[in-house]
């Protein structure tokens, strides 16, 4: 078994934080929940005007579908495990 | 199994984990103890609005939580010449002055924990609302949320010595994975 973690780049908006040093980040589920969270901003990669996060892929699911592993819990889940669309 | 000063300063020196700025190299001095390493206050400090007619809905949020944490919360910046007054039984939002990191590694892996000062708490002053952990993989200044309750006001200032962090190896990997896409940071190949 492979043991490597891999990075995977998840699109997101992003606003201002409570603090300089993070984002207040907004992002849609694969089950089409919308959940929120703080994130340090160096885990925010800025590419062409948009947003991209930087988790932990877990599994590919098949089509476009992730399980990702988030930096942070979202409020409204209450866990960082998620399965995202790209 | 928790990490000895020595250790700790071992693993940074190693990069298995970061904590910057860390002020001083030797394990036997601050910000070491013998089993964690001292954080201190960064310069702002968060203090919700009183909106006595809201009530926290996590499950059925018509917003981001997180914008309404922000806009019902004022920022305030404190300076050793105006620091922040912590009433009793007040709740205020900190962050630490470093930033920690547990990378991604493949071998071996590092949780921590937060926990307060003994001279901070015997005046009644906590760190964290039963949310010690700091996962593997996390990277960022720590958040803090300080209450005070004790019967005093008690004084907030920049690079106050406030929490110590407690690290910890995780034994074996949080994730294996298995997929086509190893070493890649995005589905598409990009690296």
């Amino acid at each position: 078994m492979n043991s490597k973690t891999d990075e995977i780049l998840i699109p997101v908006k992003v606003k201002e934080g409570m603090f300089p040093s993070e984002y207040s980040v907004h992002l849609k589920l694969a089950n089409g929940k919308h959940v929120s969270f703080f994130v340090d901003k160096q885990l925010i990669k800025k590419e062409n005007g948009s947003s991209l996060l930087r988790a932990i892929l877990v599994k590919e699911q098949g089509g476009n579908r992730y399980e990702v592993l988030l930096p942070e819990e979202p409020f409204e889940t209450a866990t960082r495990w998620a399965e995202v669309e790209l | 199994m928790i990490l000895s000063n020595v250790e700790i300063l071992r693993c940074i020196e190693k990069g298995s984990i970061s904590i910057e700025p860390l002020n001083g190299k030797d394990p036997s001095k601050p910000p070491f103890n013998t089993s964690s390493v001292d954080l201190h206050l960064g310069d702002i400090i968060r203090v919700p609005n009183p909106t006595p007619s809201v009530v926290a809905d996590f499950m059925n949020s018509s917003a981001p939580i997180t914008d309404y944490l922000t806009n019902n919360s004022s920022k305030i910046q404190i300076t050793n010449d105006q620091p922040y007054r912590l009433k009793p039984l007040k709740l205020v939002l900190g962050q630490t002055f470093e930033r920690v990191k547990f990378p991604k590694n493949d071998d071996v892996c590092y949780a921590a924990r937060i926990e307060g000062r003994s001279s901070r708490a015997r005046w009644g002053l906590i760190v964290h609302c039963t949310a010690p952990t700091v996962h593997a993989y996390f990277e960022g200044p720590l958040t803090l949320e300080i209450v005070n309750f004790g019967s005093h006001d008690i004084l907030l200032s920049p690079k106050m010595s406030i929490c110590q962090l407690i690290i910890e190896e995780i034994k074996g990997l949080p994730i294996e994975t298995t997929n086509q896409y190893s070493g890649q940071v995005d589905p598409t190949g990009a690296k």
